[in-house]
């Protein structure tokens, strides 16, 4: 299953979350009654794609959640630019001594678009409406999030988890919400910050058909309400204002916002497929910003002076994976030969245009959890030789070696290129490639998740900032596509996951990334830093590790912005 | 005179010219022609040279810092993405486009002449089986039947010259079949039946050489469409396997991406697929009008 959700992320992108401009930051901000009047004007972004569906419960692409972000709001959320929780919907919250109930004092004076009353009864409506999910709608990729937090639903379909961490929400007084658990984890807090458990309108879920559609195979909601498509209401320093499909979605600012209003009038999002032309878009002025942006554009961007980089922090590793049922996987050596084999410092430096840092571990070091004294496998063939000699093979050592074609994630931008460097150095190193290729989805993911791929190109973009959310995900469980069973580091992953207590949390986790290293399961190169490219008089937008950026606190510099 | 010697006389003239060589006098006479034969042999010549002249070898990565360097003197046209020389590249690439053409343009007029020739000779419910069959395999555009069989034998160099082969079976049977058609009731034919000549070997001997001239300009046609083909699969993704092999197709598809950093790597293999199939054009084209029955003696 972990498998599952690694597919969905990486194809679809990273997790943008709805900040408010909110919180804290807003304080030291000055009188917000200024800033808003003087700014104004549209913004326009270039975005990948059209959002899929404006329901953060079903979705899990990043161009439907950068959307989202800016309608919804959750309980709580993240400090701009960090993954330290701080309050949203909720101002203050409990946990009880057994872990087994979280209650949530929810903010006062809240307002939904639509002007309902935000309170304690529409939280639970909300919540309740996700553990009520039904047929297609239990698809692990539509209600992803739910499922690999809360587990599973009220009535499950098959296939469906049995259990589910989700016991009831209760609403003891009007801004007073009490989430019951079935039983303890610590990941809660820091998950019910994600787009997908944003607090929607109770009465416009059921007006405009929420749960009216289905989901198809692919996981993809096709609704035949007019919630998620026309009528999305949240309390969002955003309010919807229209859609066309293919041409472009407008927002515009939400006067009654109870936080400090957004500056931008309006922001407009265009999709434009392809990269070049979004660059091209940016350069003509056609938009003021767009995401991911390509590594080989980077100089380009910098070099023009009308326009800005932003940088993300890295929140994301690129792997090459191991299947240690494929034989000569099972023996260390090898896997510790391939590791010595790759030049993975000379891929990181050569291709990712300066964005990159050569991976140690399985999880970037902005997590908590990451170990500083991990073993290290400098690029030595020689050593790698020697390695496969005394693991009693001859080299050269015939390794089926996977590529994905016709994909770019910001861990691996041209997959073909990294694959082509990494087959060149562990020829080097004593080893013959065969090399396998499919198309990224569902060929590829297929191949690797179902354990057909020896040796593969794979990564991952992390949701939240949590641990769990990395080698929990790759290594808690056996999995197909590492073959391995290896009882000493699932136990200790599960140790670390159910421990409470954040500084013992932290060593396990530290103790959990050296084990893991020894073992070798796979070798990570590579965490990038993805990019952002804004006009140079676009202000205040704070970009995020987990994607997670507002554009409340967005300016325009210049006067006479153009619509 | 009698009206037999009469006869004999005209057979006589004819005969030192013959079609072969009037064909080749009136394709010397085409300059188009021409200038395809030079392409042409200079495409095969640097195929068949290509380890003698290619300065570097095609796979080595020299250096990935110095990747998308514009054409020095070490290397005329610069470095690809990953640091290797491009002319040695392009050289290779035209060993790769060489072979991928000759042996899917085998497997298609092989299997398309016996088809062809069975369904033109033979007639009846054999013909309409095998002809029907060829007009539902030509409804479907060639080069998408080509991605549909390589999509469902998986990319790789003998499925690329396997589907670029199949989509030229149809037109090389229907093709063999017309001509057929035309020489079996010819009087020659009728003649060696009634002295009781084997159908196969009339087939062979008396219907084959007569009907296959439209057969030999398909057949260099078909070489430019093979090339053409295969480099559009590899645009596609649908190349070799193993992506290091030089493929014109792929390799343009490689700079797709890049087109800011190394436009250089753009041309070089562009030109390449625009020389070579315009040279087989050129030949076919001059080909045709030199096998031409209707065009013969102007």
């Amino acid at each position: 299953m972990g498998r599952q959700r690694l597919r969905l992320v990486a194809v679809l992108g990273t997790l943008v979350l709805a900040l408010a401009a909110a919180g804290c930051g807003g304080d030291d901000d000055g009188g917000s009654g200024g800033g808003e009047a003087k700014g104004g004007g549209t913004l326009v972004f270039g975005t990948s794609a059209d959002p899929v569906v404006l329901d953060g419960s079903l979705v899990s692409d990043g161009e439907s959640l950068r959307v989202i972000d800016q309608i919804f709001e959750t309980l709580i959320s993240l400090k701009p630019g960090t993954t330290e929780l701080e309050p949203a919907l909720a101002e203050s919250w409990e946990i009880s001594d057994d872990g087994l109930q979280y209650t949530f004092k929810l903010r006062e004076g809240v307002k939904f678009h639509d002007g309902e009353p935000f309170n304690a009864e529409a939280v639970c409506t909300n919540f309740d409406r996700w553990y009520n999910f039904k047929g297609s709608f239990q698809n692990s990729s539509a209600s992803y999030y739910w499922q690999t937090v809360f587990g599973g639903f009220k009535t499950p379909e098959e296939g469906s988890p049995e259990d589910s961490f989700y016991k009831s929400c209760e609403a003891t007084d009007e801004n007073t919400a009490v989430l019951n658990l079935t039983k303890p984890s610590s990941s809660i807090l820091g998950a019910l910050s994600l787009t997908a458990f944003a607090i929607a309108s109770p009465k416009a879920l059921e007006e405009f058909g929420a749960d009216e559609g289905k989901v198809d195979e692919e996981g993809i909601f096709q609704p035949t309400g007019s919630f998620g498509t026309e009528h999305p209401v949240g309390t969002g320093p955003f309010k919807f204002e229209s859609w066309t499909r293919g041409d472009r979605l407008t927002i515009a600012r939400n006067d009654d916002y109870w936080g400090d209003k957004a500056t931008l009038e309006k922001v407009i999002f265009r999709p434009i497929d392809d990269n070049a032309a979004r660059l091209q878009a940016l350069q003509s002025g056609e938009i003021q910003g767009y995401d991911l942006v390509e590594p080989q554009d980077v100089k380009t961007i910098e070099g023009d002076d009308k326009l800005q980089v932003l940088d993300r922090p890295a929140f994301n590793v690129g792997y090459v994976g191991f299947n240690q049922k494929m034989k000569p996987l099972d023996d260390i050596k090898v896997r510790q030969a391939i590791a010595y084999g790759l030049n993975r410092k000379e891929v990181v430096d050569e291709f990712y245009g300066g964005r990159g840092e050569v991976a140690k571990e399985f999880m970037p070091p902005e997590v908590t959890g990451y170990a500083d004294d991990v073993t290290e496998y400098e690029f030595d063939p020689e050593k790698s030789k020697e390695l496969l000699r005394e693991a009693g093979l001859t080299p050269p050592v015939k390794i089926e070696f996977w590529y994905p074609s016709d994909v770019s994630r910001p861990y691996m931008p041209d997959p073909k290129r990294n694959f082509e460097a990494f087959s060149a150095s562990l020829k080097e190193a004593g080893f013959q490639i065969v090399p396998k290729t499919a198309p990224w989805s569902p060929d590829y993911l297929g191949a690797v998740d179902e354990g057909k791929a020896q040796v593969y190109l794979l990564g991952w973009t992390g949701d939240f900032g949590d641990p769990d959310n990395f080698v929990g995900t790759f290594f808690q469980t056996p999995q197909k596509a590492w073959g391995f069973d290896n009882k000493e580091i699932f136990d200790k992953l599960n140790e670390a996951e159910a421990e409470t207590d954040l500084d013992a949390r932290e060593g396990l986790y530290q103790e959990a990334n050296k084990l893991i290293m020894d073992f070798l399961p796979g070798v990570p190169y590579v965490h990038t830093k993805p990019a952002l490219a804004f006009q140079a008089d676009v202000q205040g937008y704070e970009p995020s590790p987990v994607s997670l950026e507002s554009f409340a606190t967005v300016t325009l510099g210049g006067d006479g912005e153009e619509g | 005179m009698s009206v037999a010697e009469l006869e004999a006389r005209a057979v006589e003239l004819e005969a030192p010219s013959g079609l072969w060589r009037d064909a080749w006098r009136r394709l010397r006479g085409n300059p188009g022609a021409i200038v395809g034969f030079v392409l042409v042999g200079l495409f095969v010549l640097v195929a068949l040279l290509a380890p003698v002249l290619a300065p570097y070898d095609p796979r080595e990565q020299l250096g990935l810092s110095n990747a998308f360097d514009g054409p020095s003197t070490s290397h005329l046209l610069g470095l690809d993405g990953l640091a290797r020389d491009e002319l040695s590249r392009i050289l290779y690439g035209a060993r790769f486009s060489l072979l991928v053409g000759i042996v899917s343009v085998a497997v298609g007029l092989s299997i398309g002449l016996l088809l062809g020739a069975v369904a033109g000779y033979l007639g009846g419910f054999v013909d309409s089986l095998i002809m029907r069959a060829m007009d539902v395999m030509l409804s479907i555009p060639g080069f998408l039947m080509a991605i549909g069989i390589v999509a469902l034998l998986g990319p790789g160099l003998f499925e690329i010259m396997v589907a670029v082969g199949v989509t030229q079976i149809p037109i090389f049977a229907r093709l063999l079949r017309g001509s057929v058609l035309a020489q079996r009731e010819n009087d020659f034919v009728l003649a060696a039946r009634s002295v009781g000549v084997p159908r196969r070997t009339i087939l062979a001997a008396h219907i084959l050489p007569n009907a296959i001239s439209p057969v030999i300009v398909q057949g260099t046609l078909a070489l430019a469409t093979a090339i053409i083909d295969v480099a559009g699969l590899g645009f596609l993704g649908l190349g070799p396997q193993d992506p290091s092999t030089p493929e014109w197709g792929t390799m343009l598809a490689d700079v797709n991406r890049y087109f800011q950093t190394g436009p250089h790597l753009a041309i070089a293999p562009g030109v390449a697929i625009v020389l070579s199939v315009l040279g087989f054009n050129l030949i076919g084209d001059g080909l045709r009008e030199a096998l031409d029955p209707k065009l013969r003696g102007r």
